[in-house]
C-alpha cells in the first residue's frame, strides 16, 4: 500500500476542507507518477512479409514501403564458412568477398567500384556461418542499373588476381590486429575454451591457413558452393510486387537452385575443464572477465521463454541482475552481460563485465552468485511480471520497419523455425510462471561447472584469483594468431 | 554470351515494367515536419509516420563537453547518467527518509573529493575512512530507492532503445514506445528535467571510471584520439573528450552537477522530436501540459575560449599493446563559413567509397593500409579536419603519414575533376534517405534535432547537399592551400611498445 493512500482516511476523517486541502499535493504526485497512467496492451499482430517461389531452389521475400524513394535487396545464398575446409579457415569469407571485390568478365573492378560510388549504390558481399548475403542498396531511380551488377558480380565473376591478393593481406593485417581489443581477445578465448579451437564456431583464421588458400580454391569454392546454389531473395522498399517478381523469374531463369551439399558437423562439447583462467596483459587497469559454459540450440522447447530467463539475468538492462547489482549498485563495471545463448547446435551461456583489476575478485564472486541463485530460487513475482511486459509491449518493434519484418522471417525459416513462431511467441510468454524460470535455470545453467576467464594484469588480481576457492588458476599464453 | 543477353533483358525490361517510381522532386523534411515553440521557448518537431504503431521521442539538449569548464570536464556525461536515477517520486519508496540520507552522503562526498584534489599530499588514512562512510551510507540508502525505477517503467511499458547519448555538441534522451504511449513519454521526459533526484551520485561516479577505463584508457583507439586531442587544441574544450579526465571524474561534487544541470537544462536551450504514428494536435496538447510549466531560464554561458591560430605542427606517439594507428588533423573553419563545405566536398573525394582517391591508391593498389578515412567537422565551433587510418604490417605509419600527405598536396596542386564532384553529389543525395533498417525513427529525430542545434536549420543537411554542387574544382584547391598547411598539422600516432621507435 503507497503511504498517500493512508494519508487519504485519515484526512477524510479530519473533515472536508482538510482533505480539500490535502488533495492538491496528493494529485500532483499523482500526475507526477507514471504509475498512475494506465494503458492497454497494444494488440499487434505479427507482421509477415509476402512470400513467393520463384522457381525451385529460389524464394522471394518482400514488403512494399513507398515512403522513401529507395529499395534494398539480399540474396541469401545457403552457403559460408562451415564448408571451407579445416585447412582453409577463411576461404568462405574470401570467396564471397572476392565475388564483388574480383570484378566480373566485363567490368574491371576499379570500374565496377566506380560504378556503384556514381550511382550512390551500394553492393555488399559477405559470408556467414551457414548463410551468406549478396546485398544492395540503391535510390529506387537507380534500382536497375544496380540490380544489373548485383547479377553480373552473381553470375560472372572474374577474380581479379591482384584484387584477391589484396583482400588475402587484408586478412592476414586484421590476424596481426585481432588482439589489439581487450575486448576481443577475451571473447575470442573464452569461445576457444568453450567449444574447442577447431569447432566451426570458435576456430580462428591463421597465417598458414590464410596464405595456403590459392585463387582456384576460391574459384573451385564459387562453382561447388555458391554458383547455383538455393537462395532467398529479400526485397523491400519502393517496388512494386508483381514487377518485381517478373523481373526475378528473369533474373534467375537459368539459376539452378540446388541443395546445399550435406554437411556432416562435430557436435558441441565443452573443451575446457570448468575452472579460473587467466591471460597475463600486464599494460591494463580494467581487466575482460567472461564466464559461462555451452548454451541451447535454436530450435530448443524453451527458445521463446529463455528469453524471459536471459531478461532477468542480465539482457533486461536495468531491470536484470546482474546490470542491477554489478553496475547499478556496486558500481563496479559500465558494461556487465549474461545469457544463455541459442545457436545452431548449442549456444553459449555467456556472462561477462569489465571492471578495474582491484575488483576483479568481487565481480567474480558477485556474478557467479546470481548465476547460482537463478538456479535455485525463483524469480519474484515482480521481477517475472516486468520481463513478460516487456516481451509483450515490445513486440511490436520487431516489426517497426519492413527490412526488419522481411530479415526476420527469411532467417527464422532458413534457422528451421516453425512458420507459426511469432504467432506463437506472445501465448507462449504469457503462459511463462516462475517454476518456468527456475526449470530453465535447473537444466541450461551449471554454475559450478563454468569456465572463467580473466584477461587482465596478473600481478593485480592473480591474488584475489586464488582467495575465491574456485581452484586452481590455469595462466594460458597469449595466443600469436 | 550470357552476359549480352542479361543486359538486353534488362533494357526491355525498363521500358516495360520499371520498378522505380519518378523519384520526388520535393526534398527536406519540411513538408512533413511540423514544428510549433512552447512560451518557455522548447521547440517541438512532429514527423507523422503512421505506417507502424510505435513512436520515437528525443529530446537534445544544447550542452555537451565542449560546455564544460577546466577541472568540470566529463560533466554533461556525468549528468546524463544522473537523468536516468529518477525523481522525489519515480524511484523513491520513502522520498523523505531518502533526502537526509542523501545530504550526508554529500557532505562526506564533497570531504571525500577535497581530500582527493590534493594529490600526492591527500590524507589516504582519512581517504580510506571516508570511502568505508559512504558506503556503509549506499547500503542505507538502497532501503529508501526502488530501484532504476524509470527503466522499469518504460520497459513494461514496451519500451525499446532506451538510452541516451552525449557528445561534444549536445547531449540527447531517447526511447521508442507503442503508439499508444505517448503521454507516458510526456511524464516521464518532463520529470526528470523538473524533479530529478540525484542519487546514487557516487557508485555512479565509479560507473563511469570503468566506462573511461573501457572506451580510452584500455583501448588503442580510445587512448590515442585522447591524447591526440589534448595536443590538437591548446585553449579550445574541444581538446578533452567526452567521458572526461579521470582526475575530474573521480572529484565531482553534487554541487557542480546541480549547477551545470541548472544552467544548461531549461526549455529554451532543448529542442524535443516525436517521430512516428502520432498526430501533431495530441503531441501539441501534451506538450503544453507536460513541458508547459517549466520557466524559461537565462541563456546559458557559452565557451569564451577562441583557440589560437597554430604556428607549428604538434606531433604525439603513445604506447598500447596494438598494431600501429595514426591520425592527423588540420584546424578547419567552422559551419558559418564557406570552406566549411568545400572542404566537407574534399572529404568525400579522399575517402567515400571504395572508388575514392585514399583508398583507392593507398588501400586497394599500394596497400600501404587497411583502412584510411577523411572527414570534415560541422560542429557547434570550429573544429578539425581528419585522417585517420591503419597501416598494414610492413607499411608503418609513418609510411601512410607519407602517402597521405601526397593526395593532401595534389588536391592543393590540380584541381579535382568533374566527374569526381559529380560522383561525390550523388553519394550525397543517397546518403539522404538511407536508413539504417530498424529504429528509424530514433535515427530520423537525431538527424532533425541535430540539424537544429548545429544549424539551426531542420533541413540543414538537405540544403547543404545542395549548396555542394556549387562548388568548382578551383575553391576545393584554394581551401586546401589554405587548410592542409604544415604548421596547421597535429599528428598522433600509436605504436606497441616492445616495437619502440618503430613507426
Amino acid at each position: 500500500m503507497r503511504p498517500d493512500r493512508n494519508k487519504w482516511l485519515v484526512l477524510a476523517v479530519a473533515g472536508i476542507l482538510l482533505v480539500a486541502f490535502a488533495f492538491s499535493p496528493s494529485a500532483v504526485q499523482a500526475q507526477k507518477d507514471p504509475k498512475t497512467l494506465k494503458f492497454a496492451d497494444l494488440e499487434f499482430k505479427a507482421q509477415k512479409p509476402g512470400m513467393a517461389a520463384v522457381k525451385k531452389g529460389v524464394a522471394f521475400y518482400f514488403k512494399e514501403d513507398h515512403e522513401q524513394p529507395v529499395i534494398n535487396g539480399t540474396i541469401i545464398i545457403k552457403t559460408g564458412s562451415l564448408y571451407e575446409p579445416a585447412d582453409r579457415v577463411g576461404l568462405g569469407s574470401l570467396a564471397m568477398r572476392m565475388l564483388k571485390a574480383g570484378g566480373t568478365k566485363t567490368l574491371a573492378p576499379d570500374a565496377l567500384e566506380e560504378k556503384l560510388d556514381f550511382l550512390g549504390s551500394t553492393v555488399g558481399s559477405f559470408a556467414g556461418l551457414e548463410f551468406s548475403e549478396v546485398s544492395l542498396w540503391t535510390l529506387s531511380k537507380n534500382f536497375d542499373e544496380t540490380w544489373k551488377v548485383l547479377l553480373d558480380i552473381l553470375y560472372n565473376p572474374a577474380f581479379d588476381k591482384e584484387r584477391f591478393d589484396t583482400e588475402k593481406k587484408k586478412d592476414l593485417e586484421s590476424i596481426r590486429r585481432r588482439f589489439d581489443y581487450p575486448t576481443s581477445l577475451g571473447f575470442a578465448l573464452f569461445s576457444e575454451l568453450i567449444y574447442g579451437k577447431d569447432f566451426p564456431e570458435a576456430r580462428r583464421t591463421t597465417n598458414a591457413g590464410i596464405n595456403a588458400i590459392t585463387l582456384d580454391d576460391i574459384k573451385a569454392f564459387y562453382e561447388r558452393n555458391i554458383r547455383d546454389k538455393e537462395i532467398i531473395i529479400a526485397l523491400t522498399g519502393d517496388f512494386k510486387q508483381a514487377q518485381a517478381l517478373a523481373l526475378l523469374q528473369k533474373s534467375f531463369k537459368d539459376w539452378k537452385g540446388n541443395a546445399p551439399a550435406k554437411l556432416e558437423l562435430p557436435k558441441a562439447a565443452m573443451a575446457a575443464k570448468p575452472g579460473l583462467y587467466l591471460i597475463d596483459k600486464p599494460d591494463m587497469t580494467q581487466a575482460v572477465i567472461a564466464m559461462g559454459h555451452l548454451g541451447l540450440n535454436n530450435l530448443d522447447p524453451d527458445n521463446v521463454e529463455v528469453g524471459i530467463f536471459n531478461f532477468i539475468l542480465g539482457t533486461g538492462s536495468f531491470n536484470s541482475r546482474l546490470m542491477r547489482e554489478v553496475r547499478s549498485n556496486r558500481g563496479l563495471a559500465y558494461m556487465t552481460f549474461g545469457m544463455i545463448g541459442l545457436g545452431r547446435d548449442k549456444g553459449m551461456f555467456n556472462n561477462g563485465c569489465m571492471t578495474k583489476s582491484q575488483s576483479v575478485g568481487e565481480a567474480i564472486k558477485l556474478m557467479k552468485d546470481i548465476t547460482e541463485d537463478m538456479t535455485k530460487n525463483p524469480v519474484t513475482a515482480e521481477e517475472l511480471e516486468v520481463a513478460k511486459k516487456y516481451e509483450v509491449n515490445a513486440f511490436v518493434h520487431k516489426f517497426d520497419s519492413a527490412q526488419a519484418v522481411v530479415s526476420q522471417a527469411v532467417y527464422l525459416k532458413l534457422d528451421g523455425y516453425p512458420d507459426n513462431y511469432l504467432e506463437t511467441y506472445l501465448p507462449r510468454i504469457r503462459k511463462v510462471d516462475e517454476a518456468k524460470v527456475l526449470a530453465i535455470g535447473k537444466r541450461a545453467v551449471h554454475a559450478d561447472s563454468m569456465v572463467i576467464l580473466v584477461v587482465g594484469k596478473k600481478a593485480e588480481v592473480i591474488d584475489q584469483l586464488k582467495a575465491l576457492g574456485m581452484g586452481e588458476v590455469t595462466e594460458l599464453p597469449l595466443p600469436k594468431e | 554470351m550470357k552476359r549480352s543477353r542479361l543486359t538486353l533483358f534488362l533494357f526491355a525490361f525498363l521500358i516495360l515494367f520499371s520498378l522505380a517510381h519518378p523519384s520526388a522532386s520535393a526534398q527536406g523534411f519540411a513538408d512533413k515536419v511540423k514544428e510549433f515553440t512552447l512560451t518557455n521557448g522548447l521547440r517541438f518537431f512532429v514527423y507523422e509516420r503512421p505506417q507502424v504503431p510505435t513512436f520515437a521521442g528525443m529530446i537534445m539538449v544544447k550542452v555537451g563537453s565542449v560546455d564544460e569548464r577546466k577541472g568540470e570536464t566529463g560533466l554533461a556525461h556525468f549528468f546524463e547518467h544522473m537523468a536516468f536515477k529518477g525523481t522525489s517520486v519515480m524511484g523513491a519508496r520513502d522520498y523523505e527518509k531518502e533526502k537526509p540520507i542523501l545530504e550526508e552522503m554529500d557532505r562526506i562526498g564533497d570531504d571525500l573529493a577535497a581530500e582527493y584534489l590534493k594529490g600526492d599530499r591527500a590524507d589516504q588514512a582519512k581517504m580510506k575512512d571516508l570511502k568505508d562512510k559512504l558506503k556503509a551510507l549506499q547500503e542505507e540508502h538502497r532501503k529508501y530507492v526502488v530501484k532504476d525505477e524509470l527503466d522499469k517503467i518504460y520497459s513494461e511499458n514496451g519500451g525499446e532503445f532506451l538510452n541516451a547519448s552525449t557528445g561534444n555538441d549536445s547531449t540527447q534522451y531517447f526511447v521508442m514506445l507503442p503508439s499508444n504511449r505517448l503521454e507516458l513519454w510526456f511524464l516521464i521526459e518532463s520529470e526528470r528535467f523538473k524533479d530529478l533526484v540525484f542519487r546514487e551520485f557516487y557508485s555512479e561516479r565509479d560507473v563511469i571510471a570503468e566506462e573511461r577505463r573501457m572506451g580510452i584508457d584500455n583501448t588503442p583507439d580510445g587512448l590515442l584520439r585522447d591524447e591526440f586531442s589534448n595536443i590538437a587544441y591548446v585553449l579550445h574544450p574541444y581538446r578533452h573528450t567526452v567521458v572526461g579526465y579521470m582526475e575530474d571524474i573521480q572529484s565531482y561534487t553534487k554541487a557542480k552537477a546541480v549547477n551545470f544541470f541548472k544552467t544548461f537544462y531549461i526549455p529554451n536551450n532543448m529542442v524535443a522530436a516525436v517521430v512516428g504514428d502520432v498526430k501533431l494536435e495530441e503531441v501539441k496538447r501534451l506538450a503544453e501540459k507536460y513541458f508547459g510549466d517549466i520557466p524559461r531560464g537565462a541563456d546559458p554561458p557559452r565557451p569564451t575560449e577562441l583557440e589560437p591560430e597554430q604556428r607549428g605542427e604538434r606531433q604525439v606517439t603513445t604506447w598500447f599493446e596494438a598494431e600501429p594507428r595514426f591520425m592527423m588533423g588540420y584546424h578547419m573553419p567552422g559551419p558559418a563559413e564557406k570552406d566549411n563545405l568545400t572542404l566537407s566536398l574534399a572529404s568525400m573525394i579522399l575517402s567515400r567509397g571504395s572508388s575514392s582517391r585514399l583508398y583507392r591508391d593507398l588501400v586497394t593498389n599500394k596497400k600501404i593500409a587497411v583502412s584510411v578515412f577523411a572527414s570534415a567537422s560541422a560542429n557547434r565551433y570550429p573544429a578539425l579536419f581528419m585522417i585517420q587510418g591503419q597501416p598494414r604490417h610492413p607499411n608503418t605509419a609513418q609510411d601512410l603519414e607519407k602517402a597521405v600527405l601526397e593526395h593532401l598536396d595534389r588536391l592543393k596542386k590540380e584541381p579535382v575533376t568533374q566527374a569526381e564532384i559529380d560522383k561525390s553529389i550523388n553519394q550525397a543525395e543517397a546518403a539522404l534517405y538511407r536508413s539504417i533498417g530498424f529504429a528509424d525513427n530514433v535515427f530520423l529525430a537525431m538527424r532533425l534535432l541535430r540539424n537544429v542545434i548545429i544549424f539551426d536549420d531542420m533541413d540543414a543537411d538537405w540544403k547543404r547537399v545542395e549548396a555542394l554542387k556549387k562548388i568548382t574544382p578551383e575553391e576545393i584547391m584554394a581551401a586546401a592551400n589554405a587548410c592542409f598547411t604544415e604548421t596547421n598539422r597535429t599528428v598522433g600516432i600509436l605504436l606497441r611498445k616492445e616495437k619502440g621507435g618503430e613507426k
